[in-house]
């Protein structure tokens, strides 16, 4: 199974991650439609854990899945080929019930919320990893 | 349109009403984006003399094309209006998220007119423009201001001013993302005097791209040259800290109000202590691959639990080694101080520096400073002189002038050693060690400020007090920050990028094409032109006595001043100005200026052929 590994010690919040995740799918610029989430707490205490800054979210490929659970027509499949959770985009009736069950918040409602889409690590060459340039994201193979 | 939202959003203060103009083609090549497009309606808009807190101010904040992408360092936003410290145009620029954001809410810019009746803030979400009450705001720190702000419109980027903005103070900052600053000429005190607390901004319109196909491997090729470059590590390390060591080698980094004698322990100011010392954490602005944001935590001493982002270079300098201070965590504490005020923190060391000699030859007296002793290296007369400007009491008034203004007002010729141009100060470069910058400060169109065109790399290679050579040095950066600061790109993209590389990068966001020789000359002629229309010229293209007559007392840099009339004449002819520093009419037909010459000639201004 693949997996994302996010290391919030060493992520600096540039978010270029949600940029290139955006552009890799939908060929724009727009962090609203990542499939990873960097969620950035500044305004820091001075006891502050330095894992809480700046945090990165990614999609934990779970099993059992809450998502596919949710999912009342059984869109979300496991794809032995990439070793992953994957949303077949004809039977998804945009319902988002998976958005509201993801615990994690990786679920993006698109086409003006009628269809569900989640992370699909680019089938294989995620390009969040491949572009942080911190070394903050890897793939777990 | 590609990299272009293609709508500037137009919000009147004093009757609430919002517009939006549709951004022309035709403009958006002649000036890009971000200060091109504000100069460019700013020289339109703004008739000569009006009052920079009247209401009839303007404030232009603008994005870039190419912000919202992934490039690398394309996070940045300019503020561009007229200053009340120097009555000149001013521009100034911050990072973080904001500027991405504007553009996700589907604007290159906003312009901001008039003026409230009480205490707002202005929200822009997608489509829509709202102005709500912030009275309950209005006294409280950006700080505050700002968790305020996150808590209640949650998704949101902001920026805000502090209680020295709403209080007129002439060097008032902007600050977001909890301590970015877009820091110099008054911009928080221009929003403070349109009753404009904060602005938050959110939308989820993506930005678009020309090249689509090939544009992520092109990118792909762009961030393996940033992080192969062999000094980023460093800068990632230590952020400008860096900086630190090289200007107190060379003589470079002020100390006690640009005297230039040596202070001993400033090595406790160098950029080793400071990573260890503070810096819990390393932050990216937005699409930044060089986070050179650091946050610091104060974890001994008086200020013990002080949180800032920083103390950056120039901070440590004015703050620090200018007011003979060398504890960082005091630097700290007292940069932390003027970011809840929302003050610039290099004026304010400049100011304080001053008000500091001028104590100690018996200009001011403790009967001015509140029964403090206000030498050079006294920590409590530091804190004490930031919480005066920030709340307008005591010696806060005063000093809240800058220290043009205050030398005024002091009389007994201390203006000899008021660091400034056009009533900015001078930042942490003292010019005399780095003779360029002492160029840069006096045709600055903002009033000193080295970041229209910092010359410490440049000059090296010339000699850093040498004449020869600097004239076109300044000229040649000054036009490349008109590009940086238009797309709008940090001046840290130097870090793997070059002016080709950014040239294609924005081509390939946009689809159109730009001739960038134009286009800078094009932006700097016409601020020059706002000021020329303002009343200055070259008497104002000045640097003060202790710069051009007082030698350098010591270190490397040793019997320098800096002979600015010979470096002026040949700057100006660089320029395409005459001798008194007015740009001839050929100069403005050059650069597609024809429309402004008529204006100006119409004013009854002559202007050379």
């Amino acid at each position: 199974m693949y997996r994302l590994i996010a290391d919030a010690n060493l992520c600096s919040g540039c978010r270029i991650c949600e940029l290139v995740c955006s552009f890799h799918h939908y060929q724009e610029f727009n962090p609203s439609l990542g499939r990873i989430r960097i969620e950035i707490n500044r305004g820091i205490k001075p006891d502050t854990r330095t894992d809480q800054i700046d945090v990165p979210h990614v999609c934990q490929q779970c099993s059992p899945a809450l998502c596919a659970e949710a999912c009342s027509v059984e869109a979300i499949y496991w794809d032995p080929q990439y070793q992953l959770l994957r949303i077949d985009k004809e039977l998804c009736i945009g319902c988002g019930l998976c958005e509201e069950h993801c615990p994690h918040d990786m679920i993006r409602m698109v086409n003006d919320g009628q269809l569900a889409q989640k992370c699909d690590m680019c089938l294989g060459e995620p390009q969040c990893v491949s572009f942080c340039p911190r070394d903050a994201l890897q793939l777990d193979k | 349109m590609n990299g272009y939202c293609g709508s500037i959003i137009r919000v009147d203060l004093t009757n609430g009403s919002v517009n939006e103009d549709p951004l022309s083609l035709n403009q958006a090549k002649a000036f890009i984006g971000g200060r091109g497009l504000s100069i460019s309606h700013l020289f339109k808009e703004l008739p000569p003399s009006v009052d920079p807190l009247g209401k009839e101010n303007r404030v232009y904040i603008f994005s870039g094309p190419i912000c919202g992408t992934a490039i690398p360092y394309s996070s940045r936003y300019t503020l561009v209006t007229k200053s009340p410290l120097t009555k000149t145009y001013t521009r100034t620029l911050s990072g973080g998220q904001f500027s991405a954001a504007l553009k996700y809410a589907g604007y290159d810019g906003l312009i901001i007119e008039g003026k409230a009746q009480q205490p707002c803030y202005l929200v822009l979400e997608g489509n829509q423009a709202k102005l709500l009450d912030a009275s309950h705001l209005w006294g409280m720190t950006s700080r505050i201001t700002e968790d305020w702000l996150r808590r209640n419109h949650p998704g949101f980027e902001s920026l805000c001013i502090g209680p020295a903005g709403e209080k007129g103070v002439a060097f008032a900052c902007v600050l977001n993302n909890w301590g970015r600053a877009a820091g110099r000429g008054g911009v928080g005190a221009v929003l403070g005097s349109k009753n404009l607390k904060a602005i938050c901004v959110s939308g989820k319109n993506g930005v678009q791209v020309a090249k689509k196909e090939t544009f992520l491997s092109t990118l792909k090729d762009v961030y393996k040259q940033v992080n192969a470059h062999p000094q980023i590590q460093e800068r990632i390390r230590v952020g400008t800290t860096m900086t630190v060591k090289a200007t107190h080698e060379t003589g470079i980094i002020p100390i006690r109000n640009y005297s230039g004698r040596p202070l001993a322990g400033a090595e406790n100011l160098y950029s080793d202590v400071f990573r260890k010392q503070l810096v819990v954490h390393d932050e990216s602005c937005f699409s930044c691959p060089l986070p050179c944001g650091k946050m610091s935590v104060v974890r001994s001493g008086k200020y013990k639990g002080a949180v800032v982002q920083g103390p950056q270079f120039e901070t440590i300098g004015m703050l620090g080694s200018n007011c003979g201070i060398t504890d960082l965590n005091i630097v700290a504490f007292a940069n932390s101080l003027c970011n809840d005020y929302g003050l610039d923190t290099i004026e304010t060391g400049n100011v304080i520096a001053f008000a500091m000699e001028c104590y100690e030859r018996g200009f001011l007296t403790s009967q001015d400073t509140g029964g403090i002793a206000f030498n050079f290296g006294n920590q409590d007369a530091l804190i004490h002189a930031i919480e005066a400007i920030g709340t307008q009491t005591g010696i806060g008034k005063l000093l809240a002038l800058g220290a043009a203004g205050a030398a005024k007002e002091i009389g007994q010729n201390s203006d000899t050693f008021a660091m400034a141009t056009k009533g900015q100060g001078f930042a942490s470069f003292d010019p005399r060690a780095l003779v360029g910058m002492g160029l840069i400060y006096a045709t600055a169109p903002t009033g000193a400020n080295h970041s229209t065109g910092p010359t410490f790399g440049g000059e090296k290679p010339l000699g850093l007090t040498a004449h020869d050579g600097k004239p076109q040095l300044v000229m040649d950066n000054q036009n490349n920050y008109c590009f940086l600061d238009s797309l709008v790109m940090c001046a840290f993209s130097r870090y793997g990028l070059d002016n080709s590389l950014r040239l294609r990068l924005l081509e390939d966001v946009t689809g159109l094409k730009y001739d960038l020789d134009q286009i800078t000359n094009r932006i700097f002629t016409l601020e020059r032109l706002f000021n020329l229309r303002e009343g200055f010229g070259r008497a104002h293209d000045s640097l003060p006595w202790r710069s051009r007559n007082e030698p350098m007392p010591s270190g490397p840099a040793q019997g320098s001043t800096v002979k600015i009339d010979r470096m002026l004449d040949e700057y100006y002819a660089l320029r395409g100005w005459d001798s008194k520093g007015v740009p001839t009419k050929s100069c403005l037909k050059r650069y597609g200026l024809e429309e402004q010459l008529q204006e100006l000639q119409q004013m009854g201004l002559s202007l050379a052929d």
